[in-house]
């Protein structure tokens, strides 16, 4: 009888809950329509246009579903969560992958290759990214984050075809492999000591923490080994400069940004359930203070990425060590887990996002115009592409955080979080961690200077130019560095109304 | 109308995206439109500068509104203001400010690469100079504050000479690495000041000076007992932070070698706007910011703050003795010229400080003249040695009839502007030391040598370039080359010239302005400054 009535709730749930995952059906329903269309018709000219219209329609679906109340949906027995705060991970999501796709049809290499899967496959890399910021069961956890590594691998290996790109592709499967064993290993210490996967079982605190502390110690370091992989924080961050050399700046703008809020969507969720206070208070052990292990791998992070991007010649490898940086910034946010500690890390996420999307549709536009994929490649090239060389300063200001732009007004938030969060705690590791932040500001405008010097003050001796094509930096790079402005002078709105449906 | 202070903020901006829209085949109408831009600017400002000394104290002009203002939830609201307003601390350098970039404009002639380029981030600086000198929200003057750096970067950058590259990415890097930190304590200042009416955090600069609106356990609040670091409190390291930000600005020993560098490599314009104006913000800095914020800090550290003043005039006279570069000879004096700025305002004094607004400004005005007289041999003959130059005054006379005036000028002749903002300074350093005890009278006494230098630079230097038979490096070619001065020529120098000599002969123009102001501002500052020392010290123990 007991047996029949869990079943029965089990049943209900799940009956509950399938509407809950439309955006995602969606997603599916055009990918297999993509697929069907490689099938039959010879002419894929509109393939990337019907993939447009399906992350848009999805984009919309997800909107719909922001909900009035704050409240956290239990998804499939626990198994799945959705809160307007996922949504809003969501959100920011859908949209690095629609500009993502919008960019990449533009560009006449991927044409050129005739790869299809390359833009059908879209709609399924959304789909698995969503699902890693609904996980809420070490079991979703774990398949989401091999379904993100999947696509990620397969994005590298699609990107334009010769012998570096497989060996940077072979390089972030055999680091993707570790990464996931790590983690498994680590959740299935958990699930020895605590007697269940899910994190949201009452009980599971409880029971994890009378485990021995070398246990949990090993168990929590190998589970954020396989988190920091995916958001290429230090010390698991050895792949991303390979990938990034070795993948077309195209690919980049969805491979950079997208996995990486998926990453922070679930690293804050994973210590919302760690219930930061909590945790703290059961285990006195200093390494287990959130605070101090979050300080440390921040400061870890921009000190790796800032120093070593100094040294960089090629472009896309200085823009894979200063987005090691960036995540610095971003674990910022996470440090005191306060309200607006998560509020500044959307908003700087936001801010990364618009940034980031926008430096790599540059750096592809110049790699496609002008074969630039050295720094010295960048020398006198204002004289070339004036417009996009000037929308590239742009670009670079907002990363190192110069007024009036959006990267600025986000590292005031997430400084003002660590702020409040080293008040709270009197942590000496976040006033560390701040201090570090701020002189990686400084030294970010050196290695972004690099290249605006080799633009604007050095001549070329030749520069190579392959077409007279400018409408997409009006159409696509122009809108995001006017949002860029925009969001750093007028920020009330969008922050008011995440504030208003997150909290 | 009373919001004329944000017309002279976005009045530049507005021709700037105007310029932006025009085609590039439109070159020769960027410069007009700059000069318009920027006399209208300059025409602003004298009204509202007559308005001010008509009820000289207080606040004036005040504009303020909300900017953004978010409720955070158990975090509180972040409110940050459009916040703006003059006293007689600013008025006078906005009306310098806004002369000086007319002189500037006008001078840019010169400028023969990318003049939309140029123009455009000429007018973007405008704007953010005018907003650093009337902003109060500590914010907006941040946001101001940093704004100045991208134009000023690529202004020397892109047209300035051999070395430009190194010059002006050391000029950005050391001005980021002050203002970075001194972001830091703006926010640990906001999330310990509560604005008294709203109950909410501020960033108002003005609810900040006052000890009574801290929370009592923050970490820069006057009343805590336990907000030390490395047992000293932590106002004094804010006080630090935002020295050495304006210090790196000033700029003062040893923070200053960014300036020769940039001011060697920089084109004739845009030296006059980094002497003439952007120096200025680093002393405006101090006096609004560091000393009004952190009263009890600057009286501690007064002898300090004194000594590097000292120091940064000597030093700075020196150097300039042994350069061989006209043009670093006068950067280097002006670094001994802002000494005396920041002697006068350690004294504490009414005369000491008055004095140093009232050497801002005239420095403002005579290193104008000064980069812009050097900036006229530079353009006849692409040099600027002073060994390659003697006996200019029989080819150009009526040149080295400005020369000598500014010289003189500069060096503190008696009628001419230098005299009264030195004299000034050294009174308040003297009286220092039987008012308020701040300063050792030494001091004053060091600081008169550095005007002995100075005299010794000044007239060696005239000596050797412009005195005796004539006798060019580039021999008879440099001698067609050196023609007297161009009707534009005169049109700048006649101007600055008036200036040094009216305010010298009748300081009371700029003192009627900054008088009230500064006398309330000292008193307030020293009652302040003591009350607070005496409570810090009773709960701190320091």
């Amino acid at each position: 009888m007991e047996l029949y009535q869990t079943l029965q709730s089990l049943v209900t749930s799940n009956n509950a809950s399938w509407k809950f995952l439309i955006p995602e059906y969606s997603l599916l329903f055009f990918f297999l329509m993509g697929l069907l269309i490689d099938l039959f018709f010879k002419n894929r000219k509109w393939l990337a246009g019907l993939m447009i219209a399906g992350i848009s329609f999805s984009g919309f679906l997800t909107f719909q579903q922001i909900s009035a109340s704050i409240e956290i949906q239990q998804l499939f027995n626990g198994m799945l969560i959705l809160s307007n705060k996922i949504i809003v991970f969501k959100l920011l999501i859908t949209l690095v992958v629609g500009l993502f796709i919008i960019f990449a049809s533009t560009d006449y290499r991927i044409k050129k290759q005739n790869t299809p899967e390359y833009f059908y496959l879209v709609p399924l890399f959304l789909i698995a990214l969503n699902m890693l910021c609904m996980s809420a069961h070490m079991l979703t956890i774990y398949l989401s984050v091999e379904m993100v590594s999947l696509f990620s691998y397969g994005y590298v290996a699609l990107s334009i075809k010769d012998k570096s790109n497989a060996e940077s592709g072979m390089k972030y499967i055999l680091f993707g492999l570790l990464a996931s064993a790590l983690l498994l290993y680590g959740i299935s210490l958990m699930y020895g000591f605590a007697g269940t996967l899910s994190l949201q079982d009452p009980n599971f605190l409880a029971w994890f923490a009378k485990a021995p502390m070398p246990i949990i110690a090993l168990s929590i370091g190998l589970i954020m080994a396989g988190f920091l992989f995916k958001i290429a924080a230090a010390p698991f961050h050895f792949y991303a400069p390979d990938v990034y050399q070795g993948t077309s700046a195209t690919t980049l703008i969805l491979l950079s940004v997208a996995p990486k809020i998926a990453g922070y969507a679930l690293f804050a969720n994973f210590l919302g359930f760690f219930s930061f206070k909590i945790f703290n208070q059961i285990l006195f052990w200093p390494m287990y203070n959130w605070e101090t292990f979050l300080s440390v791998i921040a400061i870890m992070t921009l000190v790796i990425g800032s120093f070593v991007a100094l040294s960089q010649t090629n472009i896309k490898r200085l823009m894979a060590y200063a987005g090691i940086a960036q995540s610095g910034f971003l674990l910022m946010g996470l440090i005191g887990y306060t309200s607006i500690g998560v509020i500044a890390l959307l908003f700087y996420l936001l801010a990364y996002l618009l940034m980031n999307t926008a430096a790599f549709m540059l750096i592809s536009y110049f790699e496609q115009q002008h074969e630039a994929y050295d720094l010295a490649d960048y020398k006198g090239l204002v004289r070339k592409s004036p417009l996009a060389s000037i929308l590239l300063v742009v670009v670079f200001a907002s990363f190192i955080g110069l007024p009036p732009l959006v990267g600025f007004t986000g590292k005031f938030l997430l400084f003002s979080a660590s702020y409040q969060a080293y008040v709270a705690s009197s942590n000496p590791a976040i006033l560390i961690t701040i201090i570090t932040a701020a002189i990686a500001s400084i030294i970010s405008l050196f290695y972004y200077f690099i290249i605006i010097r080799n633009m604007f003050m050095r001549e070329a001796t030749w520069v190579k130019v392959n077409k007279e094509e400018q409408s997409i930096l009006y159409f696509l790079v122009l809108p995001l560095i006017l949002a860029i402005i925009y969001f750093g002078i007028l920020p009330s709105n969008i922050i008011s109304y995440i504030q208003s449906i997150i909290a | 109308m009373n919001n004329w202070l944000s017309v002279l903020i976005f009045l530049p901006i507005a021709a700037a995206l105007i310029l932006l829209l025009l085609p590039k085949r439109a070159s020769n109408v960027f410069r007009p439109v700059t000069i318009v831009i920027s006399l209208l600017q300059t025409l602003i400002a004298a009204y509202l500068y007559t308005q001010y000394l008509k009820n000289p104290q207080g606040y004036h002009f005040v504009e303020r509104t909300d900017w953004i203002n978010l409720n955070l939830g158990t975090f509180g609201r972040l409110n940050i203001d459009y916040f703006l307003a003059v006293d007689g601390l600013s008025i006078g350098l906005l009306l310098l400010s806004a002369f000086v970039m007319f002189i500037a404009a006008i001078a840019s002639n010169e400028i023969k690469k990318d003049p939309k380029a140029y123009y455009t981030l000429f007018l973007l600086l405008s704007a953010a100079i005018m907003g650093v000198f009337c902003a109060l929200d500590f914010f907006l003057f941040y946001v101001f504050y940093e704004l100045m750096l991208l134009p000023m970067y690529f202004l020397i950058g892109m047209w300035g000479g051999p070395n430009r590259e190194y010059a002006s990415i050391k000029f950005f890097l050391y001005t980021l690495l002050g203002s970075i930190f001194m972001l830091l304590v703006m926010i640990g200042l906001y999330f310990s000041v509560i604005d008294p009416v709203t109950g909410e955090h501020t960033f108002n600069m003005l609810y900040m000076m006052d000890a009574a609106n801290y929370t009592k356990d923050s970490y820069f609040s006057i009343f805590s007992s336990d907000a030390l670091l490395f047992n000293y409190p932590v106002r004094f390291f804010g006080f630090i932070v935002l020295f050495i930000a304006f210090a790196i600005k000033i700029p003062t020993i040893p923070l200053h070698t960014w300036l020769p560098d940039a001011h060697v490599e920089a084109p004739t314009p845009v030296s006059i706007i980094l002497a003439g104006v952007l120096l200025k913000i680093g002393g405006y800095g101090i006096i609004r910011i560091c000393y009004g914020i952190f009263p009890e800090a600057a009286i501690y550290f007064s002898y300090w703050i004194g000594l590097i003043g000292v120091v940064s005039i000597i030093y700075g006279a020196f150097i300039a003795l042994a350069s061989t570069d006209l043009k670093r000879m006068i950067a280097y004096s002006s670094i001994s010229h802002m000494g005396f700025v920041i002697l006068g305002i350690a004294s504490l004094t009414s005369e000491g400080v008055n004095g140093a607004i009232f050497q801002m400004i005239s420095h403002g005005v005579l290193s104008t003249m000064l980069f812009y007289l050097v900036g006229i041999i530079y353009q006849r003959v692409q040099d600027r040695e002073i060994a390659a130059f003697r006996g200019l005054a029989q080819p150009m006379p009526r040149y080295t009839l400005f020369v000598v005036i500014a010289f003189f000028a500069s060096l503190g002749l008696p009628g001419l502007s230098g005299f009264i903002g030195e004299a000034f300074t050294l009174i308040g350093a003297f009286k220092s030391a039987s008012v308020n005890a701040l300063l050792p009278r030494g001091f004053a006494i060091l600081a008169s040598v550095g005007i002995l230098i100075g005299a010794a630079y000044f007239l060696w230097t005239l000596q050797r370039m412009f005195f005796g038979a004539p006798r060019f490096k580039g021999a008879q070619e440099w001698h067609l080359k050196l023609k007297d001065l161009t009707a534009t020529e005169y049109l700048v120098l006649i101007p600055l010239a008036l200036i040094t000599i009216l305010l010298g002969i009748f300081p009371s123009i700029l003192f009627d302005a900054s008088n009230n102001t500064i006398n309330a501002w000292a008193h307030e500052t020293w009652i302040h400054g003591i009350a607070n020392l005496k409570s810090m010290q009773s709960l701190l123990k320091f």
